[in-house]
């Protein structure tokens, strides 16, 4: 029964809705690719990738190139970042190496060496959200002052 | 018909009372149906295949612990004769992980009614490159000192040398020394980690097709940034120190290792309070 039923295992893929935490007492290498929102509290060298939304909190450490629809950096990041939507860094956040995104936020105190493109080419692929607006264009809205 | 299979600690002495109220429980809803004894002659791989084999027995309930439920479903699981009807069921007779995940209540009339109910799922059943089924999950003991050299080493340099675990999982490695460290198809036993941590514990379903990895350390409180979750469908667990790793809380394999999860390979009989 077991064995028939080996070749029935679904192809290797990421459950819906589902974070991904990295805690502080783990080291990841390789490239972590992934569809969902994703935490890192520990140390990755290597590749960042998510459809959904990165928070790098205080006590991670990267040595990779990063890319998510929302990024949030707390923590250390030595490689490229880009956001398709909005990058924030908080003040205890520090990134060496260039970013990219469509909204910047950068607090007091973080801090940042490398080069920023805010262009909205920054990435060549399109977020779900881009494509359904790009779809069905907003209606023009006609505001009259009363 | 149902088969039961009797646990040797079924048959203890501290237990003789649970054994009469289940024995009169189930006379009554009119399932006492054909046993096997665990034995030294009577393993539960040939207790479940000759019940099969009978061709009468669709249902196989094992009575007793984890244990019990954890060579039962391999049984079933490695039987040439099993198949889309064999369905499982657990009376436990002691705190089980498997019993918690499948709902079945502590209380032995209660869990003699959910049995006779027999309302079914189908569960996913994680599997090791061994060969070993697992229910629930796969833990990785990291003992703190390795080999008699190491213990050496370690007693003369102070520090002792804290092991460490590197699972594969898709593209990348994940490397860590935490002390506690699952690979999960059921949060049964996770909780209370998976609560205070803030991860919904309905993401650890043994229904959705897939494996989840929790590590944490509890030397510290347990905070969300001390616990890692990462989900897979198969992962490979490796490692150059000393560890040891008990499937379901009752087998020992050693690494190096592959997981694979199947999806909802087995049916079994669920009670209300099942985690999924």
């Amino acid at each position: 029964m077991f064995k028939n039923n080996e070749g029935e295992i679904q192809p290797a893929g990421t459950k819906e809705n589902v974070e991904t935490i990295i805690g502080a007492s783990v080291k990841v290498e390789g490239d972590l690719i992934g569809q969902n929102n994703m935490k890192i509290y520990g140390q990755v060298a290597g590749k960042v990738v998510t459809k959904g939304d990165i928070f790098i909190e205080e006590s991670a450490n990267i040595e990779a190139d990063v890319e998510a629809n929302n990024v949030t950096i707390s923590g250390t990041v030595q490689g490229s970042v880009k956001a398709i939507e909005r990058l924030e860094v908080q003040k205890s956040g520090k990134i060496s190496g260039d970013i990219a995104a469509k909204i910047l936020s950068i607090a007091t105190g973080a801090n940042f060496s490398g080069q920023c493109n805010m262009s909205d080419n920054n990435s060549q692929d399109t977020s779900p959200l881009e494509k359904l607006k790009e779809k069905t264009p907003l209606p023009k809205v006609d505001v009259r002052e009363q | 018909m149902f088969f039961y299979v009797y646990d040797k600690l079924v048959g203890n002495k501290k237990n003789a009372k649970k054994f009469g109220q289940m024995q009169t429980k189930l006379n009554e809803l009119g399932i006492l149906n054909d046993k096997g004894e665990v034995g030294t002659v009577n393993t539960v791989d040939s207790i479940v295949d000759g019940a099969l084999t009978s061709g009468r027995h669709h249902n196989i309930i094992a009575v007793g612990n984890d244990a019990t439920a954890h060579r039962t479903i391999n049984a079933i699981l490695k039987s040439k004769i099993s198949n889309k009807k064999t369905v499982f069921g657990l009376i436990p007779f002691e705190s089980s992980h498997i019993a918690d995940t499948l709902g079945m209540p502590s209380d032995i009339e209660k869990a003699c009614l959910a049995i006779s109910r027999s309302k079914l799922e189908n569960i996913d059943i994680a599997y090791t490159s061994d060969g070993t089924c697992f229910i629930n999950s796969l833990s990785i003991i990291c003992k703190r000192l390795g080999s008699h050299t190491e213990k050496l080493k370690n007693l003369f340099s102070r520090q002792k040398k804290k092991p460490g675990v590197t699972i594969k999982v898709r593209d990348f490695t994940v490397t860590t020394s935490a002390d506690r460290i699952s690979i999960c198809n059921s949060p049964a036993g996770w909780e209370e980690i998976l609560k205070k941590s803030g991860i919904d514990i309905n993401k650890v379903s043994p229904q959705d097709g897939f494996l989840d990895l929790i590590a944490y350390n509890s030397a510290s409180e347990v905070s969300e940034n001390d616990t890692s979750f990462i989900t897979a469908q198969k992962m490979e667990i490796i490692s150059q120190d000393k560890i040891s790793m008990l499937a379901d809380y009752t087998k020992k394999i050693q690494p190096p290792v592959k997981v694979g999860v199947s999806k909802q390979l087995l049916k079994v009989i669920v009670g209300k309070e099942r985690k999924f």
